[in-house]
């Protein structure tokens, strides 16, 4: 950029002119070249589906591409099961999550957003650092507080539990929203005699909208997808979520020689599995885009 | 001053939590933590000595009707765990119906935990060490010495001594639900290992059939005739950590008892890390899938489904022979089973596994295999001990065992444990030439796993070491590998190298 | 800023909930690597305080070292490079602002949706799909079939288990840094760009000089987000490999939770877990440095 500045008029307009000639040269193979990386990254990234779209569709379908007569029978099966039962618990363990983990930081957020006191540094960066403690291995005490709080099989065991682990994110993601939120709006409402519960209300969560869209599809993905907290708080038959429905249709190997692995019935119920975070997406896209903006400004 | 009372406060309070959360574990320890129920409420008795309340009924299954009276103010509910693929479902729900029409004022309910053995055992253990596991459930019988050192199991010893009918199973079968003198389970069938092998294939490489290996050079040669006709996987052994037990069962065991291996030896508690048999054992691995190529592609075993890839290749023709459960001949290639051969008694034949050569296996064997199976026990923590067996019992009566038989859709693949089903008429005619075949041929030559706690970690450090050959490792990598798993899990005392 | 009022309360749900589900398991944990606790075995029914022992034997733990270092290149491989690498990529390549984007917008929406729709997958349904995706004689080998002309049999997840379980990572966490650069690069004001471009700056010294120092933030936050997510990674590669064969993807979360489900020793597993917060800690604070203060604070 520097050795660009010193160029004299004359120069720079003729740069100009070989510049708007070169990209009327240039540009059908630039998009032609941009098209195609794009293509080739959605294609890779679309591959690894094939399997699961062609075999929910195919009986009795093993682990490789075969694209037998079209077939039903999964589905029928699928929802001849519990199917039904699954969704219904992890739509339960997903939104409580969600709702739960939202509401408390963005409530949470707002102090830390506007407010110095002491320890505040303090509190964030020990949030930042529970972030990194990985599920898998406070599986066990998590569990057995789980239990000593009478949570065991639960679903709001459940979703309690994945809203905890979702809330450092959540509020350090909020304060950045919350900070970005001009403070004079708010003492106006102030002077107007609004209570401060209500300019939170009215003034700072509609602003916050699509901060609080982001991080409440991020805990929705989290409680949609998962299977650890299910599968140790969960025994009763009625109470598991789809992701461990899936797991149930598969039967593996054992010492003992039982093996069945439906792999149809599991790609059916895949299938149906990844409904929900899509069409979720498709919602949220706007504001998701809006608040990865916003976030991201503020980096 | 009102905003430092709000700070003062949270400050308190968040202290307060953090206590809270700190104090968890020293102050629950003793009390509350409910890993430690069992652990308190049976100090010492459950290992070793009789279950707490010894009062077994003479006959608990005949006269169940006599004990009701002072038992019918309680309503009692038994639970009982099993995992997703227990196959014998619908019979035990039947089962379990006439047993409770028998008790009133008991009902059993059943409570289905994951499966594979891996998720299941998580699951049940959790259970258990909460104090809140089912009353009985279905256990794998290498689990028990981890299981009974945790007071997990009940002790059954004077239940069963006070059941006539315990006379009937076969020591062999006893000796499967035993654990330092005491019984904990009961086992209503066996599982026995016998070599299967392609048939067609065998006569297409100019093998005479029926075959019977009498030496692995045997299996060797056979190995070699058959990769000679472009058969892709002669000989497999089952390897690696994938397939878990199964590596050690039906891989490992079956080639180690043949060289007269003894993994632990129960006089002196010792571990075999160093023996000739162990590297012969390692060696017949690393001549199959590394020097002789006889075994396969070795990354059958590294990652994915080996079990399915095994029976789909033999179902394709693609395998010439393996040692594995005995299930497979009806569960898994049979008409109803999961791979079927087209014309499975043509093609498929099973024979006895040889010893490395006549005489050189296990206890003088020419032949070997090795037996495991599942059990039901009862929980150690069970309020309902008298009540669990009692139904135990019911489950495992002569004729409940032969109406297991005759009274399901297929037939089971396990052998019974009880001899007076084996020599009743009823059974014999019930079964096939194979069931009839194994319970004559294989039970004799049966061996069983070590019963102690540290079994299933030694059988890691065994799956481990042969991963480590199917990577391309020498034996002696794969041995000074198990030597050091080995050393580690049980301690340098209790090892003979 | 404003002083602290009442209004602090608000914050009282979301850290009573964070305090007992996080940091509470958390310090139990700690409190158990100083202790013999397991849930089968003799050691079940006699717990008892073993001081430094659990972290001595994790010292002088081969396995545990191994999978520092099988942890450390899968976070290198898939987060780094990876996730962040071709997050980057594809945002700019889907930046609304650039010259073509109009001619070749079906494309841009077309790509944006598989890679989000991978994004959204299911841990579940990822595992199931990449153990197809990488069978024996799965998909990808069928595909390279038709070009090689013959049958491939490679089992990618037995050769190259690291680099299996990698692509996964790669495929699922790609979306997030996508959405979150593209963002980025959207904001950068349009006039920058302009003036350079009539300066007659090439596409790439403006994104060179331009772009990327004003996204710089935003990839460092990014960074430190998909770093701490990686090491926690647990669920697709357990599915895909086990941590096998012979330990090579063995990441810390496998091998931890190993010693804390199938040995059922949860003092050890404690320990580990220990572990792993101590080198995440050291990487937080590595990028702490990096962004500097006021980042933080603002």
């Amino acid at each position: 950029m520097e050795q660009m500045r010193n160029v004299s008029p004359d120069a720079e307009s003729w740069a100009l002119t070989l510049k708007q000639r070169w990209w009327a040269i240039s540009k059908p193979f630039s998009i032609f070249f941009n098209a195609a990386i794009l293509l080739l990254i959605a294609l890779i990234f679309f591959l690894p589906f094939t399997w699961m779209l062609v075999s929910a569709f195919r009986e009795n379908p093993q682990l490789n591409l075969a694209f037998s007569n079209f077939w039903l029978g999964n589905f029928v099966q699928v929802f001849t099961g519990n199917t039904a039962i699954w969704i219904r618990n992890s739509l339960i363990v997903a939104t409580g999550a969600t709702v739960t983990a939202t509401t408390t930081a963005f409530l949470a957020a707002y102090p830390f957003a506007r407010f110095n006191f002491p320890g505040k540094t303090l509190v964030l960066f020990a949030m930042l650092l529970s972030m990194t403690i990985p599920l898998g291995v406070v599986m066990l005490p998590t569990f057995s507080l789980a239990r000593s709080m009478g949570l065991e099989n639960s679903l709001v065991g459940v979703f309690l539990i994945i809203a905890g682990r979702q809330i450092p994110l959540s509020v350090w993601v909020l304060k950045e929203f919350i900070a970005s939120v001009p403070m004079e709006l708010e003492e106006a409402a102030w002077i107007d005699g609004a209570s401060k519960m209500a300019t939170l209300w009215r003034i700072v969560f509609p602003l916050t909208a699509p901060g609080i869209a982001v991080m409440g599809m991020l805990t929705f993905l989290v409680g949609w997808g998962d299977f650890v907290v299910s599968f140790l708080l969960i025994s009763s038959e009625d109470l598991i979520p789809i992701s461990m429905g899936i797991y149930k249709t598969s039967l593996e190997a054992t010492a003992y020689g039982q093996l069945r692995i439906n792999y149809g019935v599991q790609t059916a119920i895949s299938l149906i599995y990844m409904i929900p975070p899509i069409v979720l997406y498709l919602l949220f896209r706007q504001h998701l885009i809006k608040g990865m903006t916003a976030g991201a400004v503020k980096g | 001053m009102k905003i430092r009372t709000v700070i003062t406060f949270l400050a308190l309070l968040s202290i307060v939590l953090l206590l809270a959360a700190c104090s968890g574990a020293p102050t629950a320890a003793p009390s509350e933590q409910p890993t430690q129920a069992p652990a308190q409420e049976q100090p010492t008795e459950a290992p070793t000595k009789a279950p707490p309340t010894p009062a077994p009924t003479e006959k608990p299954v005949e006269q169940p009707t006599t004990a009701p009276e002072s038992e019918q103010p309680e309503t009692i509910t038994l639970s009982l765990a099993h995992p997703v693929w227990f196959n014998d479902h619908d019979w035990t729900v039947t089962k379990i119906k006439e047993w409770e029409a028998k008790n009133p004022g008991v009902t059993v309910k059943l409570v289905e935990l994951p499966s594979p053995d891996g998720p299941y055992r998580e699951k049940l253990v959790l259970d258990l060490a909460s104090g809140q596991g089912p009353d009985i459930y279905l256990a794998d019988t290498f689990w028990f010495g981890e299981f009974a050192e945790a007071g997990y199991l009940a002790n059954l010893t004077d239940y069963v001594n006070a059941w006539d009918d315990w006379s009937q199973w076969y020591d062999a079968a006893k000796s499967a639900v035993t654990y330092k003198d005491n019984v904990y389970g009961l086992n209503r069938t066996t599982d026995v290992r016998p070599l299967y092998y392609r048939k067609d294939l065998f006569e297409k490489a100019g093998i005479a059939t029926p075959w019977q290996p009498t030496s692995w050079d045997d299996m060797f040669s056979a190995a070699q005739k058959l990769k000679d006709i472009g058969v892709k996987a002669p000989w497999m052994v089952k390897a690696g950590k994938v397939v878990g037990e199964a590596t050690t069962m039906q891989g490992f065991y079956m080639l180690y008892l043949g060289c007269g291996g003894q993994l632990w030896n129960p006089e002196t508690g010792k571990w075999d890390i160093g023996s000739q048999c162990l590297r012969d054992t390692f060696q017949v691995y690393y001549d199959l899938y590394i020097a002789k190529k006889l075994g396969g592609d070795p990354d059958n075993w590294l990652a994915g489904d080996p079990i399915s890839n095994y029976r789909q290749m033999m179902q394709a023709g693609e395998l010439g022979m393996i040692a594995t459960w005995n299930g497979d001949w009806s569960g898994t290639f049979g008409p109803n089973g999961d791979f079927p051969l087209e014309n499975r008694d043509e093609q498929l034949a099973y024979t006895k596994f040889p010893a490395q050569a006549p005489g050189k296996g296990i206890r003088g064997q020419d032949y070997v295999t090795i037996s495991g199976g599942w059990a039901f026990v009862v929980n150690g923590a069970s309020q309902h001990v008298d009540k669990a067996f009692d139904l135990l019992a019911y489950l495992h009566t002569k004729d409940n065992v032969i109406s297991y038989y005759r009274d399901q859709p297929t037939l089971p693949g396990g052998l019974p444990t009880r001899q007076d089903v084996t020599n009743s008429e009823e059974w014999q005619s019930l079964v096939d030439d194979y069931m009839l075949w194994q319970a004559e041929e294989l039970v004799p030559l049966t061996t069983f796993r070590p019963p102690v706690p540290e079994y299933p970690k030694v059988s890691e450090a065994i799956q481990s070491a042969t991963e480590t050959i199917l990577l391309g490792g020498s034996v002696d990598d794969a041995l000074a590998q198990y030597q050091d798993d080995v050393i580690r899990i049980v301690g340098e005392d209790n090892v003979t190298k | 800023m404003r002083k602290a009022n009442w209004l602090l309360l608000l914050a009282l749900p979301a850290f009573v909930l964070w305090a007992i589900f996080m940091v509470g398991p958390f310090v139990r944990g700690i409190l158990m690597s100083f202790t013999n606790e397991a849930l089968v075995g003799p050691n079940a029914m006699n717990v008892h305080f073993i001081g430094l022992e659990n972290y001595r034997r994790l010292l002088s733990d081969a396995d545990f070292y191994n999978s520092v270092k099988v942890s450390s290149i899968f976070v290198f491989g898939s987060a780094i490079v990876g996730q962040v690498g071709l997050g980057l990529l594809l945002a700019v390549l889907i930046n609304r602002k650039r010259k073509i984007y109009g001619k070749i917008s079906w494309a841009i929406a077309l790509t944006t949706a598989i890679v989000i729709l991978a994004w959204v997958t299911p841990a579940a349904v990822t595992g199931l799909t990449w153990t197809s995706f990488l069978n024996k004689y799965g998909v990808l080998n069928q595909i390279i079939g038709v070009f090689v002309g013959s049958e491939v049999a490679y089992f990618w997840l037995a050769k190259k288990p690291m680099l299996s379980i990698i692509l996964a990572n790669i495929w699922q966490g790609t979306g997030w840094s996508m959405l979150l650069l593209g963002a980025a690069i959207e904001s950068v004001p349009h006039e920058v760009n302009e003036a350079a471009e009539v300066d007659g700056a090439t596409s790439w010294q403006r994104f060179r000089y331009i772009t990327l120092p004003l996204i710089m933030g935003p990839i460092l936050v990014n960074l430190i987000f998909i770093t701490i997510w990686t090491y926690g990674v647990f669920e697709v590669p357990y599915m895909l490999t086990k941590g096998g064969p012979a330990g090579k993807t063995e990441l810390l979360t496998i091998y931890g939770y190993q010693q804390a489900f199938k040995y059922f020793d949860l003092g050890y597993g404690s320990t580990v877990a220990v572990g792993i917060l101590v080198i995440t800690m050291v990487l937080a604070i590595i990028y702490y440095r990096l962004l500097g203060r006021q980042a933080w604070n603002k």
